[in-house]
């Protein structure tokens, strides 16, 4: 059964201060850390690009995975800002950097908040269907590129990263079963303008969050003959800390089970989930 | 549609902003009273989700304070 072997994130080394920026934005620092709970948002080098930051992952994630890259059989990027307006798709430029083999399949996959789990079973199911055995599945979503600075609702809350995940048959995880939906008429939620600026609505952002995903929870515990009490750790996407507070009270979660993480570094879009569970302590057998 | 001070006060209450409901009168505006545009939010949607109703961005925007949103539960039928 193809699970997860190993997960490895990397999250860039420059930062901007939410909390310097506080008269910009006329909001006071209880409000920056105790409801966007973002502290500063991690960005990428100008000259960075989404493959940058997905080598840079592989690369950690070497250090601790001594693997043969040239038994990679598929490498997976999930994104919605990928190099060269994503022609070629990202993932051919990463297959090319780390000189994998001609016979590694590569492609991208254009999610944003949802794309770690749409990925992981896309990735899973793939693998099995080919019979591979080596998989690469990689996030990254560098929001710096299309933020408007001077906009406070999202300048104070994304950040850059990359992760991956490693997957193959010996799992210290296995992927169980996930349950998907879509909105498709709340799209402008959240979306990039004509003058390629993202836009967010965050009425409607926060609504969609406050009430699907308590009950997607519930549907996925069910789907997996599971109890709220049988989870170790809920890893959430970091929408920010507030959203994380909310949904903590409505499904009735202590914050170590559901933690809020990402006060250092901001909302990495797919890559908020696989940060979380880099971090899951050996012990943390459901997540 | 039906609705008392008591019920707005009870949601207002449930949302763990403003620690002492006692001390805000019906006309207080909600940013003097501790909420901010989160709390704002979260209010909204649980009056939503309490009333079965929607509230549109252009009210949302309109509804300050806890009389406020009681003339616009009152009205809802002809608001919404």
């Amino acid at each position: 059964m193809i699970g997860i072997e190993s997960i490895v994130g990397y999250v860039p080394s420059g930062r901007i201060n939410n909390l310097e920026r506080v008269d910009d934005f006329d909001v006071d620092k209880r409000f920056v850390e105790e409801k966007i709970g973002v502290r500063q948002v991690a960005v990428k080098d100008k000259d960075q690009e989404n493959s940058d930051l997905c080598i840079e992952a592989v690369n950690l994630l070497l250090k601790t995975n001594p693997i043969d890259l040239m038994e990679v059989d598929c490498l997976v990027v999930c994104t919605q800002n990928p190099d060269m307006k994503g022609l070629p798709q990202t993932s051919a430029i990463v297959h090319d950097e780390l000189d994998l083999s001609e016979q590694c399949a590569v492609f991208d996959i254009s999610l944003g908040c949802s794309g770690y789990v749409y990925s992981l079973s896309v990735i899973q199911a793939f693998m099995e269907a080919n019979s591979y055995k080596k998989g690469l599945l990689l996030t990254c979503d560098p929001y710096s590129k299309i933020i408007d600075p001077k906009d406070k609702s999202t300048s104070m809350l994304f950040g850059d990263a990359s992760t991956v995940t490693l997957l193959g048959n010996k799992p210290i995880w296995k992927i169980g079963k996930a349950v998907f939906g879509s909105k498709g008429d709340q799209w402008q939620a959240i979306h990039v303008k004509g003058d390629g600026r993202l836009s967010m609505h965050g009425r409607d952002a926060f609504n969609f969050a406050a009430t699907t995903m308590p009950k997607n929870i519930k549907e996925t515990l069910d789907k997996n003959d599971l109890s709220l009490n049988e989870i170790d750790l809920f890893a959430l996407h970091q929408g920010s800390k507030f959203v994380i507070d909310i949904l903590r009270k409505r499904i009735g979660a202590s914050e170590e089970k559901m933690p809020f993480v990402a006060a250092d570094y901001g909302n990495t879009v797919s890559s908020s989930i696989p940060l979380i569970v880099e971090k899951a302590a050996p012990d943390v057998k459901r997540i | 549609m039906e609705i008392t001070v008591s019920e707005v006060m009870e949601i207002v209450n449930g949302i763990d902003t403003i620690t002492n409901v006692s001390t805000i009168e019906n006309d207080t505006h909600f940013e003097e009273a501790g909420l901010d545009s989160l709390d704002r939010m979260n209010l909204f949607l649980d009056i939503e989700e309490r009333f079965k109703i929607k509230i549109q961005d252009e009210e949302f925007n309109k509804l300050n304070c806890i009389d406020d949103i009681i003339s616009y539960l009152k009205n809802y039928d002809s608001n919404g």
